[in-house]
């Protein structure tokens, strides 16, 4: 009776040390000016995936007349073949890449940092088969694996952001179940968790308590890079035409931009429909790839400014 | 050579595994196109069940009637004959294998030399940077090397498109060379070829280099710090041999086996790339087939490029066993 309840606090107490070390990281931020950058820029795209939708009004309607209106200070990126407002269609579509690409990553690193556990705790067959399986997905190619998937389980039909995020973090997992387990490799001879072995406490404890926090950072910053090539292969689908038509989608937005040829209209102010994407694009992959480097220049010893 | 065959036997397994993947997708999937594209040839074309079965059979290259494991093994036996399976595109019927042997050697050309340029640019930026590290150039080159590398392939190749296609007149778009030119070996034709892979190139360098920067810049940091460096530097030995020979040679090893993995990288680029600008590769090709749901195409080029994927992956660990003997010796699994 008495076991199972300290059982039962310390399933729940692991999540403090996680949670502690995580706060610790983002004030360390502030360390990096880089990271501290894409921070910010990350915090506008959340807040505006958020806030944007319910403030920016959204007219699906199509008007002809109305067509490709050049950018202005009215219309911060001009207006589409249907007339429609481009950043209004910018703001509501940020909703969907910020939700699949954070569901990709959180995949991604879920099934990476238990494979990779399991396979550093238990030598042996278990950990042949899980590296077997990882090498295999490893060198699958990606990208053209993500595409065929898509053909074939939900061409034109699914939006459904579980599935996607599924669909994307397909092979994503692999490298980093490789890095945790010879993490966990390396870690497992380390004094603090022989100890803890010779203490006596139990293989959850260790897990938890010994080794997460050991590489809590490391798997922040894969699940940021998760988030990038899911925002890329997401877009891309899009992109391709694969997925069904949502006129707010950044990726359809290109993909009707480059149908209608966008790209070789004259002028700058013309471009809103290239422009306003692309933008978008850029700036928030930049943000994550920011905050990235920034985690990793305060985190490795070998980076960091001494 | 225990190694050499252990590896050997592990790349021509996942080959194995790969074929049977693209037979069992669209086979058994939930979306089974075989079946879709049935309903579709009655439905649209007015042609009779019977006949759609059949037609599907020819191009998939299948026969639908008999038991599972017999399809599955007629299946195997046609990939290994080289038998793709036909084009959906009804007009044309071309099979399989002879649209990829038109249109695979134009991305291997575009992919290949890409690849040469920002490896070459990427390492020698990325121990430059490490040897002046935290200094202006170093946190420009790093900034900018780790944005471009999250830039997507067809953000990066409209850009390209409009700004120097369009805006400046550099470059072509559309197909792989003039077509009013003869293809031979004269001046004027290799000229169109260049002109026409220029965009593509220039794209793929700047998706890829940024991440060899980086990579490179990381392994020369810790290289640096090795004993052998600074019992190097104590000897008084020459700075140019110091970077070259200690440093240079042992930091590139491991950024060399990331190049084989890239290749994969790479195609999935080329998808995006050549359907931006046109350019008739295999990427444009797998681009459209995915438009128009072409199933034996789509197959077809997923397992070239994974083969060849495989196969360039066996051969940098050959290499790289070469490089560096350690890993033979640690019994390499």
């Amino acid at each position: 009776m008495k076991t199972s309840t300290v059982t039962a606090r310390s399933n729940l107490q692991f999540l403090s040390p996680l949670l502690e070390s995580l706060w610790r990281s983002l004030s360390l931020v502030k360390r990096s000016r880089r990271g501290l950058i894409g921070f910010v820029v990350l915090l506008g795209f959340i807040g505006m995936a958020a806030v944007g939708p319910l403030i920016i009004p959204l007219d699906l309607s199509i008007n002809l007349s109305r067509a490709y209106l050049p950018m202005s200070s009215d219309r911060l990126f001009g207006t589409d073949q249907g007339g429609r407002d481009v950043f209004s269609l910018v703001v509501y579509g940020s909703r969907q890449v910020l939700l699949v690409a954070f569901l990709a990553g959180f995949f991604t690193v879920s099934v990476g940092v238990a494979i990779g556990l399991i396979s550093g705790l238990k030598e042996g067959k278990m950990d042949d088969a899980l590296m077997l399986i990882s090498d295999f997905a490893l060198t699958i190619p990606g990208v053209p694996l993500i595409l065929v998937l898509v053909s074939i389980i939900g061409y034109g039909r699914t939006t459904n952001p579980l599935l996607l995020a599924g669909i994307l973090s397909i092979t994503a997992w692999a490298s980093l179940a490789r890095s945790i387990r010879s993490q966990v490799l390396s870690l497992k001879e380390r004094e603090f968790v022989e100890a803890a072995k010779t203490l006596g406490l139990s293989t959850f404890h260790i897990l938890f308590r010994e080794l997460l926090p050991n590489i809590t950072y490391y798997v922040a910053i894969n699940f940021l890079y998760a988030m990038v090539g899911a925002i890329y292969a997401l877009i891309g689908l899009f992109f391709l035409g694969l997925l069904p038509f949502d006129v707010t989608n950044w990726g359809i937005i290109l993909y009707n931009a480059q149908y209608y040829g966008v790209v070789f209209k004259e002028g700058l102010l013309t471009k809103g429909t290239l422009i306003g994407p692309i933008l978008s694009i850029v700036l928030l992959q930049t943000g994550l790839v920011l905050f990235c480097s920034g985690l990793e220049e305060i985190f490795n010893p070998r980076l960091r400014t001494d | 050579m225990r190694w050499i065959v252990t590896r050997l036997i592990r790349a021509v397994v996942t080959i194995y595994v790969v074929i049977s993947l693209t037979f069992f997708l669209v086979r058994l999937m939930p979306g089974n196109p075989i079946q879709t594209y049935i309903e579709t040839l009655v439905r649209n074309a007015r042609i009779p069940r019977e006949k759609a079965y059949l037609m599907a059979q020819d191009l998939f290259g299948l026969n639908l009637d008999r038991p599972l494991w017999e399809q599955y093994f007629e299946y195997m036996m046609n990939v290994f004959r080289g038998n793709l399976g036909t084009s959906i595109n009804i007009v044309f019927q071309t099979p399989v294998i002879e649209i990829i042997a038109r249109t695979l050697p134009w991305t291997i050309f575009v992919v290949s030399i890409s690849m040469m340029i920002s490896f070459a640019v990427g390492v020698l930026l990325g121990m430059f940077i490490a040897y002046r590290r935290n200094t202006l150039s170093d946190h420009i080159i790093t900034t900018v090397s780790s944005i471009l590398s999250a830039v997507p392939a067809y953000v990066t190749a409209l850009l390209f498109l409009w700004i120097l296609y369009f805006q400046l007149g550099i470059g072509a778009k559309g197909g792989t060379y003039n077509p009013f030119i003869n293809p031979g070996m004269t001046w004027q034709f290799i000229g169109s070829v260049l002109n026409h892979a220029f965009l593509p190139i220039l794209s793929y360098v700047i998706l890829s280099f940024g991440g060899w920067v980086l990579a490179m810049k990381g392994a020369t940091l810790g290289t640096l710090g090795e004993d052998y460096v600074m019992a190097a530097e104590a000897r008084g030995l020459r700075r140019r041999r110091i970077i070259l020979s200690y440093v240079g040679r042992n930091s590139i090893i491991p950024v060399f086996t990331s190049l084989a993995i890239n290749i994969g990288y790479m195609f999935g680029g080329a998808i995006f790339v050549e359907t931006v600008f046109s350019y008739k590769g295999m990427g444009y090709l797998i681009g459209s087939a995915l438009g128009m749901l072409d199933y034996p195409v789509i197959q077809g080029c997923f397992l070239v490029i994974t083969v060849a994927t495989i196969l360039a992956n066996f051969i940098a660990d050959l290499l790289y066993s070469k490089l560096d003997p350690r890993i033979q010796r640690e019994g390499g699994t």
